[in-house]
Parts: structure tokens; C-alpha cells; sequence
């Protein structure tokens, strides 16, 4: 119980230190852009209210976009920020262990992402209602957004403190080269990826007619549960990861170069 | 209280630690160094941050490396200021006691308390990022004290503090020893040391000089030839004047009018060298002896250590 | 007793020009950017598409010569858009999204076309990617850790101007870009070369290609290293910059990217090409390789370009001024 105290204390303590108007301001951004995008397409004469149309739009947008650029942001340099900015030692030498101190920080990144997303995704509706199904599809973002923001962040995480200093550049290497490319190789090697699993989810809680052709080709039979126990068995592999490598790695503040 | 059986530590080629065996009883020691020397990786390894690349370190009787039970009762005050500019410091310390395991109401408590203690409960509500760098120190102190720890562990905690802090502080850790906990603390700065403890621990270049009280170490320094800085008018006459008075163990000549005197017999030259001036009209405008210094110190230890004395 | 001056002495050797001054930035941000191994391998794997295009030479050369032996020319793109044999395969190859304007001039098996476009699409293709990638790890941390150790006042206390430090930190990062962009595409130059057939005139029809390179780089460096360097002096901390660098690729390429998916026929279209970075740098590129002939259809990016660069250049000279501001 100690340990899960200890997580929600870091997770309360970072919820309450990002509120900063800077990140206020990311947030409100990255909530805005597919709303902005959708609208002015929708004024452009673009058949954005096509429910199909509408899902393939805000499915890219809202569950990759915006939740993989605002992992980028928080997730990331989940450790990296503590070490650069002198504060680790402070907290690596608590009896709470640095463990929960991970999970707390992965935990306000998944806050902060799914935030966004969220707010992305009622802005969206807002901006462009969908035809036909707008509650069906919302339900069925609001479910993707939110197993995307838990996937990628573990994912993120990890890379964060895998490679502490280039966390970043290697998490957006990595997300378009498998998430982005490999994803879409129809062979084994997609089953790997995130990506796979959000597509097959997104199609098999849709009304067929609404699905994309192109989340189609990906289609598997396995039941949609089955690929939701995946996302979340991945998440936990992620952490485990990172747990442990934390718990092996010798981090120490060096002076400013 | 800390034993360190043979810990060398390696940072790729570079040597940390190299080779140093010691055991503390539980008490107060001073860790002395000059910058570079291995302290804060000395104090790494000692808190758990660094694992030895050889030998074993214990603390209070177990290995330190993510030992929760021995973290609850060590105090850490590192040596950088590594605090939240936008947070408060009474936030910050009531959120490293929460992490301890505090409830709420005990870690404000215990905030406020320790915040008390170091003199800063006027600024706790304050943002960090305004802090002056004494105020950062005392809340770095704040926050190693305010779990009751029974070995604190400091890491040049009077650097940027007034003299009026210097002196707080010290008497705060004179305060902190008298209660019978233990206290290893860092500096570079000998005097500093000494006005909290009288055991030391000299380190440089990653090794184990020397350790003991004050007492001691200068009791073996006694057979180091004892360095004199003269500045005169004319140091060549002086230098020839004191190699014909058979005083002399080494000489040189540092910048200009400034004579540097190594000497076993120090107390015959303070006691003569008047005498020895005053016929042959040299003018001595400075007479110092460097040995109260910690780099004549060190120089004097490293020295014996290369078998040169 | 002869007692030596070993006080403080002035130089009275040879002083660096002050037009070469900035070199001293430069030479120590490449040797400090070189000592991360991810950057050493990354350059190392930006240099695989070169095999790729490479195969792409080696067939184009083969299949004009087969071609021309048996007295015949091969289908254009604009007749049946696949040609039989070998010139079938290079088509099968190519990547799919080459302007229409372009076909004709690929009609032909005139050497100059063909030679354009494979360096255009590896310009367009591989190294940007790798561009974005590099200029991510190098460039944000190169001034916002001057800005976060207050280093100006160091830099400045020496005869040293702003412009100099800023194209001092320019050239640091185009070192690293033109790794990746002219010095492979110029070698590849050299391998078309001396991999053509004897006495096929290839000089002859290829001379300027080199120089279009060259022009060609500058495009893509220029103006990426000012937006780069400009997002580093705006913060302190590098992972920020680095950051906002990735959103500006990105979101400007998803932008279009969807645009283009619902309205590929849109007059709109290259309106909203100019929110992509990427299909900017593309479309001018298309225009110095020697590909797009008006000026016209490619004057808005060109534009924007010029806009992207004066603007982050002025963002950066303000930011690096600003200690010295009262």
C-alpha cells in the first residue's frame, strides 16, 4: 500500500507542478489543431461529416497526433528532465524507492496526454459533427485515445529511461519507422506494433460501414478483447522494462558542461 | 556506522574511489577534499546512488544500494541546488516527507518543524526559483532533517552561506551531534570542518590520505618540513642568508619578492630571523606560514605518501 | 643568480583572421556533437539510401544503352506509364508521387531527366527524414545551453560579434547536413560517372547536375539550420526545442497529408502544401534540380522558404542580443 501511496503522492505532486501556463498553453494547442484542421477543411468544401471520412480523419489526428506529440512532450523526458535539472538525487534517496516515483511521472504524462486528447476529441465533435453514428464514433475515440495515451506512454517511458539524453529523437525514429511504417507491412512484424492493435480495435467497435478501407486490410479475427489485453500487456512490459533498468542504473548529476 | 572494505569505483577509465578501506563507529567526521578529489563519489556510494565497481560498501550494517529501510534513516543533502523553481520550498519538503511515507498531516508537521529549524519558515510559502542561494541551502537541509534520519550525510552544505548562515549552521550541526546521531559532511574548506568536528577524513585523487583528529594529523605532519612564505626586498640575499644558518630543507622563489621556505626547524626561524635580517639591511614586509592551509596540508600528506618525506 | 620572468606575456604570434573567427565555434560544436555514438550511427544508416539510388543509376544506364542498341525507344510515362524491360522495372521502382509536369521531359532516355530525378528523389525521399532526425539531436541543445549557463557574456567578452557566433553554430549543424545531403549525393555523382559507358558523353550531358546538388542542399539546409537554431535560442531547455522542432515536420505533413486525402484535386492543394515543410522544401527542390521549369508554380514555397529563414535568423540575433539589452 506504501508503494501505491507513494505513486498517487507523485502523481498529486506533478499533476499540481504542470500547471504552468506554458503547459496550460500546449495543452489548449494540441486540444485545438484537429477541431481547427477538421473546420476549415469542412469550410474548404472537404466531406468531413462523411462518418468514414470523419473516422479516418480523427483517428489520425486525436489518437496519434495529438496523444503521441504530447507523450513526446511529457513522457519522454520523464527522468531525463529530473537528472538535468539537479533534482534527482533528492528523490532517488527516499525510502519510497525510485519505482513508484517512475509510475507516478508515467502517470501525470498519461494525465496531461489524455487531457488533450479528450479535449481534442469534444472540440472535434464540436467543430465537425459526423453525419451519422457522431455517438458511436466518440465512444469509440474516447475508448482508442485512452488505451493509446496508457500504450504509447510505457512506450515512451521506457525509451525514456532506456536513453535518458535522446529519448526523444529515438521515440520519434521509432514511431515512424514501426508505428508509422512497419504497422502497415502486412506480415507478422505489424502484430508488434501499437498501432496494429488501435486499428483493429477502432474497426471491430465500428459499424463496418464506417470503417475505413484501408483499417480494413488489417482486420484479424481475433475478438476485439483480445487486442485490448494485448495494448495493456504491452504497457506492462513497457514499465517492467523501465522499472528495472531504473532500478539497476547508476544516475548521478554531472556538472554543467 | 559506514565501512568500506577495498571500494574502488570506475567511471569507465577515470578512477572515482580508488582503493579506500574504512570503518566509522558511530560519531561526526569530516570529509575532506580538494575539488575533484572523490567526495560526492564517496557519498554517492555510500547512499546507494553508485555501486562499487569493486569492494563492498555497508551502512548502518547493510548494503546501501535501493535499501528501503536504510534510506529512511539516512539524511542526504547533496551538494547541488537541484530544486523546482516554480514550487514552494515547504511544498517541496512536505512532498519528499510524503515519499518517506508520511501521512499528510504528520509531513506538514515534520515540514514545518525541520523549516523552523533552519530558519526559513518567513520564506516556506515562497517559489524556490526566488530563493537566494543561503536559502537554498537551508531548505536542502530542511529537507535531510525533517524525517529524523539517524546518519546524515552532507555534501558542502555552508557553501553560499553568509557568515552569519556559516555560523547557524554550524551550531546546528554542533546541535545535531550532541543529540548522539551521526553526521559525515563534505567540504573542501578545512576550517569549516573543524569548527563542527574534530574527526577528519582527508581524501585526493580518489584516495584515502589520512584520518583521525586534527590532533593527529598534525602530530604526522611533525617530521614534514614546515613551509614559511617570505616576502621580502631582496629574497636571493635572504635564501643565501638562510642556507649559511643551516635552516633550509627546500626553497623557491615564487612571483616577485616572495621566497617560499620548507624548514624542520620552523620555530628557530621565527625566533631568529630578525636577528639574521636585521645587520644586512633586508626588508621583510610579509611572514606566513603556509601549513594552516589544506593544499599544505595535502601537499605535505602526498608527499609522505610518495615517499618523498 | 639569474631568476627568469615568468609573469604574464603577450601573444605575439600569429592571429586567426577575424573573418575565420566563428571557425572556433564551429570546430568545437562538431567535435562535441561527434562524440555521441547515436549520432555516428545515425550517419552511418543515412548513408544505406545511397545503394538504392545507386541500383536506380545502374539500371537507367543499362537500360538506355540496351534500348538504344536495338534502335527503338522505350513507352513513356505519358503514353502507357509502364515501359517493358528494363526501363519497366526503374518505373516499377520509382516512387509513385512525381508530378505530371515532369513526364514529359522523362519521355525520352535523355540522360540529364533521369539523372535529375533520381537525385531529386533522393533528396526528397530518404534524406530528409534523416535531416529531421540529425538537426533534432545537434541543434536544440546548441543554444539554449548557452542560453541556460548564460555562456552570451563569455562569448561576447571576446572580439567576437553576434553574427559570428550565429554563423558559427550555423556551420556546425550544415557540417553535419551536408554529410548527409551533398557529400553522398555528389559521390553518387561521381559513381554515375565512372559506372557509364565509355564514350556515352555523360560530362557532356550531366556537367551542371554537381552545381545543382550543391544548390540543391543549400535548400534544404538553410533554411532547416535557421528554424532549428532559431527554436534553440528561444529556451533554455534543449528537449523543449527539439520538440517543437518535431511538431513543425509533423503536423505540417499530417496537415497536408489529410488535406490531400480528401481532396486530391483541390485548386486549394498547393495553398495547403505550404503548411508541410517537407512538400515545400520538395516542390523548390524539384525547380534547382532542373524538373519543374516554372518558376511560377513554385514561387509561393520559394517565398516561404525566404520567409522561414529571414524570420528565424532575425528571432535568433534578437535572442542572442538579449543579455546585452537594457
Amino acid at each position: 500500500m506504501n508503494a501505491l501511496r507513494s505513486v498517487l503522492v507523485v502523481l498529486g505532486f506533478e499533476c499540481r507542478r504542470g500547471l504552468t501556463p506554458w503547459r496550460i498553453i500546449a495543452l489548449v494547442g494540441l486540444a485545438f489543431f484537429p477541431a481547427a484542421l477538421g473546420a476549415l477543411m469542412k469550410s474548404g468544401g472537404a466531406p468531413v461529416g462523411d462518418p468514414e471520412r470523419w473516422i479516418f480523419m480523427f483517428f489520425i489526428l486525436i489518437p496519434e497526433v495529438v496523444c503521441l506529440l504530447g507523450l513526446l512532450l511529457w513522457a519522454t523526458p520523464v527522468i531525463q528532465a529530473e537528472v538535468e535539472g539537479k533534482t534527482w538525487p533528492y528523490l532517488a534517496v527516499r525510502p519510497c524507492g525510485k519505482v513508484p516515483i517512475l509510475l507516478g511521472k508515467y502517470l501525470a504524462a498519461v494525465v496531461w496526454t489524455a487531457l488533450a486528447a479528450w479535449l481534442a476529441l469534444g472540440l472535434a465533435l464540436v467543430a465537425v459533427t459526423p453525419e451519422e453514428g457522431a455517438a458511436r464514433a466518440a465512444l469509440v475515440l474516447f475508448a482508442i485515445v485512452s488505451l493509446s495515451t496508457v500504450a504509447y506512454g510505457a512506450l515512451f517511458v521506457c525509451f525514456g529511461v532506456l536513453f535518458l539524453r535522446r529519448a526523444m529523437v529515438l521515440a520519434v525514429a521509432y514511431t515512424f519507422f514501426f508505428e508509422f511504417m512497419i504497422s502497415w507491412v502486412p506480415a507478422m512484424v505489424n502484430r508488434f506494433t501499437v498501432q496494429y492493435h488501435l486499428r483493429n480495435l477502432c474497426a471491430k467497435w465500428l459499424p463496418r460501414q464506417y470503417v475505413p478501407p484501408w483499417m480494413e486490410r488489417f482486420l484479424n479475427p481475433s475478438p476485439w478483447y483480445s487486442h485490448a489485453l494485448i495494448l495493456l500487456g504491452m504497457t506492462a512490459i513497457f514499465l517492467t522494462a523501465a522499472a528495472l533498468v531504473l532500478r539497476r542504473r547508476q544516475l548521478i548529476t554531472a556538472p554543467e558542461v | 556506522m559506514i565501512q568500506l572494505d577495498h571500494v574502488t569505483k570506475l567511471y569507465g577509465s577515470v578512477i572515482g574511489v580508488n582503493d579506500i578501506t574504512m570503518s566509522l563507529e558511530r560519531g561526526a567526521y569530516g570529509l575532506l577534499g580538494p575539488n575533484g578529489s572523490g567526495k560526492t563519489t564517496l557519498l554517492n556510494l555510500i547512499t546507494g546512488q553508485l555501486r562499487p565497481t569493486m569492494g563492498a560498501v555497508r551502512v548502518l550494517d547493510r548494503p546501501p544500494a535501493n535499501n528501503v529501510d536504510l534510506l529512511r534513516r539516512l539524511g542526504v543533502c547533496p551538494e547541488h541546488d537541484g530544486l523546482y523553481p516554480g514550487v514552494s520550498g515547504f511544498d517541496w519538503v512536505c512532498y519528499l516527507m510524503r515519499l518517506h511515507g508520511f501521512g499528510r498531516r504528520e509531513a506538514v508537521a515534520r515540514t514545518e518543524k525541520a523549516i523552523d529549524l533552519v530558519g526559513m519558515k518567513d520564506a516556506m510559502r515562497r517559489r524556490m526559483g526566488g530563493y537566494s542561494r543561503g536559502m537554498r541551502q537551508r531548505i536542502k537541509l530542511a529537507q535531510a532533517l525533517a524525517h529524523g534520519p539517524e546518519l546524515l550525510i552532507l555534501d558542502e552544505p555552508l557553501n553560499g552561506l553568509d557568515p552569519i548562515g556559516r555560523h547557524e549552521m554550524t551550531e546546528l550541526l554542533k546541535q545535531w551531534i550532541r543529540s548522539g546521531r551521526g553526521l559525515l559532511f563534505a567540504s573542501h574548506i578545512l576550517h569549516e570542518v573543524e569548527a563542527v568536528t574534530h574527526s577528519f577524513m582527508l581524501i585526493c585523487g580518489g584516495r584515502l590520505l589520512a584520518a583521525g583528529s586534527s590532533e593527529e594529523v598534525h602530530n604526522l605532519l611533525a617530521d614534514v618540513p614546515h613551509e614559511i612564505r617570505i616576502r621580502c626586498d631582496n629574497p636571493s640575499q635572504l635564501a643565501r642568508r638562510l642556507i649559511d644558518e643551516g635552516v633550509v630543507e627546500s626553497l623557491r622563489f615564487v612571483g616577485e619578492g616572495t621566497l617560499v621556505l620548507g624548514t624542520h626547524r620552523p620555530a628557530a626561524v621565527y625566533g631568529q630571523l630578525p636577528q639574521w635580517v636585521q645587520g644586512s639591511g633586508i626588508r621583510i614586509h610579509e611572514l606566513r606560514s603556509s601549513n594552516d592551509s589544506l593544499q599544505a596540508l595535502f601537499n605535505s600528506l602526498l608527499k609522505i605518501h610518495r615517499g618523498e618525506s | 643568480m639569474p631568476i627568469y620572468d615568468l609573469g604574464y606575456r603577450g601573444w605575439e604570434g600569429r592571429l586567426v583572421p577575424e573573418a575565420g573567427r566563428f571557425w572556433a565555434i564551429t570546430e568545437t560544436g562538431i567535435r562535441l556533437a561527434w562524440q555521441s555514438r547515436l549520432l555516428r550511427r545515425l550517419l552511418a544508416m543515412a548513408s544505406f539510401p545511397i545503394l538504392y539510388t545507386a541500383v536506380l543509376f545502374f539500371i537507367f544506364e543499362q537500360a538506355s544503352g540496351y534500348a538504344k542498341a536495338l534502335g527503338g525507344t522505350p513507352a513513356s510515362f505519358a503514353q502507357s506509364g509502364r515501359g517493358g524491360g528494363p526501363i519497366g522495372t526503374l518505373q516499377e521502382m520509382l516512387p509513385p508521387v512525381i508530378p505530371r509536369s515532369w513526364y514529359e521531359s522523362l519521355a525520352g532516355l535523355d540522360r540529364h531527366p533521369w539523372w535529375s530525378l533520381l537525385f531529386w528523389i533522393f533528396f526528397r525521399y530518404p534524406q530528409p527524414l534523416a535531416l529531421v532526425v540529425v538537426a533534432g539531436i545537434i541543434a536544440p541543445p546548441l543554444v539554449a545551453q548557452d542560453v541556460r549557463t548564460r555562456a552570451f557574456m563569455l562569448y561576447f567578452s571576446r572580439p567576437m560579434t553576434r553574427i559570428e557566433y550565429i554563423l558559427g553554430k550555423m556551420t556546425t549543424v550544415w557540417g553535419y547536413l551536408l554529410m548527409i545531403t551533398a557529400v553522398p549525393a555528389l559521390g553518387m555523382y561521381a559513381m554515375g560517372v565512372f559506372m557509364s559507358p565509355p564514350d556515352s558523353g555523360v560530362l557532356k550531358d550531366t556537367w551542371d547536375i554537381p552545381l545543382r546538388i550543391l544548390a540543391a542542399s543549400a535548400v534544404l539546409v538553410i533554411p532547416t539550420t535557421a528554424l532549428a537554431l532559431a527554436l534553440s535560442s528561444l529556451t533554455s531547455e534543449s528537449r523543449y526545442a527539439a520538440f517543437a522542432w518535431f511538431v513543425i515536420w509533423a503536423v505540417g505533413w499530417v496537415t497536408y497529408a489529410i488535406y490531400y486525402g480528401f481532396l486530391p484535386n483541390s485548386e486549394a492543394l498547393p495553398y495547403w502544401r505550404l503548411a508541410s515543410l517537407y512538400h515545400t522544401l520538395g516542390e523548390v527542390q524539384g525547380y534547382v534540380i532542373g524538373l519543374e521549369r516554372d518558376f511560377a508554380t513554385i514561387s509561393a514555397a520559394a517565398f516561404e522558404l525566404a520567409v522561414i529563414t529571414l524570420v528565424s535568423l532575425v528571432i535568433l540575433f534578437r535572442r542572442v542580443s538579449s543579455p546585452m539589452r537594457i
